[in-house]
């Protein structure tokens, strides 16, 4: 049914009026973070598009909709976007008043609604991707191309410098953004935390081996897995793959004794190897337990003593023996098999845990068997701050946990300018405001775009706490992790 | 002999920008360096005039080379659709043609300057 003359043209009057403030309201939402703008934003369209299938514009109902989905991404990161999205949020609106125009009759012939609607989605596809392949972590295939391990002590002393790398990029703009955004991600990928899940399956996959294991040496085994998944570095993860790789193996047949010999110890004829894995405390400790026949301290230091590696009076307690197990190339046995006997294993074992900063201890007793504890500290990977933004600033910037919000103004209060701490132009926005935070110690005043939200944020790059700050990510948008405190003037 | 005539948008107080018109064989309009907020008032002022000079030259295409464009603040993208819209109302035997010259190692302008051509296939083209 064709509709009144008269609808048709309302609509059109009220459409254009509703896209120009919608316009205006988004320029003031880049400008100044202003949620009733940001409000009025996502209501205007919303009415626009049901408004528009209601009259039949059909067209100006697709890209409305369209739209619709480049604003909850906006929304999604603050709206802290970048320019060519803000142009092709400026494109739709426009976009659409020509559609509404069409119908006037003015030549209009040669518009090209598919191949639009096409560039919106590959830009949405292009943000959904961005947004998937962040999600605080560096993807595993960036790493992977890379394939550049940094010692962790080179990742400390680079954090600080990527953070201004960040800061820089975050800034520029046109070719120097392009240019300083792929600087920025080189040192990203390069840096940043990988992150992945131990446990669970991953460990479900052994028993298979370790029974053709147990066969081939004419042993009875049954291994027992307690690994919560938990999330760790990916640098942690390879470590305890080579750790149960050569733990479990190590313990089948070193340590789980030949069905005759376990029933003349009075034991069961089926050895029992427990691996457990626990994430406490800021460190994943992980254990490979059996209850086979124990380290045999006298042949391990009568061995040493054979290799050199021991002289004959000399001390030799449990953390000699540990210390000799993993010295490279040293075995008891003489003769190497295709299972052991190279002394490769526990020395790749300490070797991957020492690396990313843990330990290898055991303990071990005579006839009831052996543990192994491995203990990795693991700084949080996650960290709970208020976000603030401020005009002028593309990303959110998280103050550091050990701060909170006050209700009342302190005496002496020290003014941050967020901009200016960061090393750019002042606030000179209208629309900021002071708010007071503390850490106990300090009282400051942050002038910042809008009232602190506490957020989870996820640490991309970390940093000593003496650092200005650090990169995190919220949502998978890149950010700063701010130390008031650290501020130059503030302490 | 063609005629060349420059046009430079005047008093931007922006050093990063500037906008020529240049009238050979066809207009070449020019865009170099950085078109922030600030100028899109001039850079409107220029496309008005240039819009008037196509008409009086009868001219029937005009080329807005962008390759040395690093980065467009919406508020200008938003004079040269105006600008598209002010070609789309004129009579069919005054419309001219805008090629839009693109330098794709630029993200922005790969990723949504093309978008321009679906305003008006019959209007405008984009090389890169």
């Amino acid at each position: 049914m064709e509709l009144p003359d008269s609808i048709v043209q309302r609509f059109r009057t009220v459409a254009v009026e509703r896209i120009e403030r919608v316009e205006a309201a988004w320029a003031l939402v880049l400008a100044r973070l202003d949620d009733e703008a940001a409000t009025l934003i996502h209501r205007e369209i919303h009415t626009l598009k049901g408004e528009s299938r209601a009259v039949g514009f059909t067209d100006v109902n697709l890209v409305a909709h369209k739209l619709e989905d480049l604003l909850e991404v906006a929304r999604s990161r603050g709206y802290a976007v970048d320019d060519d999205f803000d142009l092709a949020v400026n494109m739709a609106l426009r976009f659409m008043v020509m559609l509404i125009k069409k119908k006037v009759g003015s030549h209009l012939g040669g518009i090209d609604l598919p191949g639009f609607i096409g560039q919106i989605d590959s830009i949405l596809r292009r943000h959904e991707q961005h947004h998937r392949s962040r999600p605080g972590s560096v993807p595993p295939r960036l790493r992977q191309a890379s394939m550049a391990r940094v010692p962790t002590a080179v990742r400390n002393h680079l954090a600080p410098v990527a953070v201004e790398a960040f800061l820089e990029y975050s800034v520029a703009k046109g070719i120097r953004r392009d240019r300083l955004r792929g600087s920025w991600h080189t040192l990203r990928d390069l840096l940043g935390i990988q992150r992945a899940m131990v446990g669970g399956a991953q460990f479900e996959t052994a028993r298979a081996s370790v029974a053709q294991l147990a066969q081939q040496l004419g042993k009875h085994v049954v291994i027992k897995f307690d690994v919560p998944p938990a999330e760790v570095t990916t640098e942690v993860l390879q470590a305890i793959d080579v750790a149960a790789l050569h733990l479990v193996r190590n313990a089948i047949d070193h340590g789980i004794e030949a069905p005759a010999a376990r029933t003349a110890a009075g034991k069961p004829t089926t050895g029992t190897i427990e691996v457990r894995g626990a994430f406490a405390d800021n460190a994943y400790t992980f254990t490979v337990r059996d209850d086979g026949g124990g380290i045999d301290e006298t042949r391990v230091i009568a061995r040493a003593i054979e290799l050199g590696l021991h002289a004959e009076r000399s001390p030799a307690g449990p953390d000699k023996v540990i210390e000799l197990l993993c010295h490279p190339g040293f075995s008891t046995r003489t003769v190497a098999s295709d299972v052991s006997g190279r002394g490769v294993g526990l020395d790749a074992v300490r070797g991957g845990v020492v690396d990313v900063g843990g330990t290898l201890t055991a303990r071990s007793v005579r006839g009831q068997g052996t543990t192994f504890t491995i203990a990795i500290p693991i700084p949080p990977l996650s960290t709970t701050g208020h976000v603030v933004r401020t005009p002028g600033l593309r990303f959110p910037v998280v103050i550091d946990p050990s701060w909170r919000t006050m209700d009342r103004a302190p005496q002496l209060p020290i003014i941050v300018d967020l901009g200016q701490s960061l090393g750019f132009t002042p606030s000179t926005s209208i629309s900021t405001r002071v708010f007071w935070m503390t850490n106990g110690t300090l009282e400051i005043g942050m002038v910042c775009g809008n009232r602190p939200q506490l957020v989870e944020a996820r640490r991309l790059l970390p940093t000593p706490p003496s650092a200005l700050g650090e990169i995190i990510t919220i949502d998978g948008v890149e950010g700063i992790l701010l130390r008031p405190e650290r501020i130059p003037g503030v302490s | 002999m063609s005629v060349r005539l420059r046009l430079r948008i005047p008093e931007v107080q922006d050093p990063d920008f500037a906008a020529d018109v240049v009238f050979g064989a066809e207009a070449v309009l020019r865009l170099t360096g950085t078109a922030d907020a600030k100028a899109g008032a001039r850079l409107g002022e220029l496309l008005a005039q240039l819009h008037e000079e196509l008409q009086a030259k009868t001219l029937r295409a005009v080329l807005v080379d962008m390759s040395a464009l690093d980065a467009m603040a919406a508020s200008c993208f938003n004079e040269l659709l105006g600008w598209l819209s002010s070609v789309q109302d004129l009579a069919e035997a005054e419309r001219y043609k805008i090629r839009f010259r693109l330098n794709r190692s630029v993200s922005w302008q790969a990723n949504t300057v093309r978008a321009l051509s679906c305003f008006d296939t019959d209007l405008v083209t984009i090389e890169e």
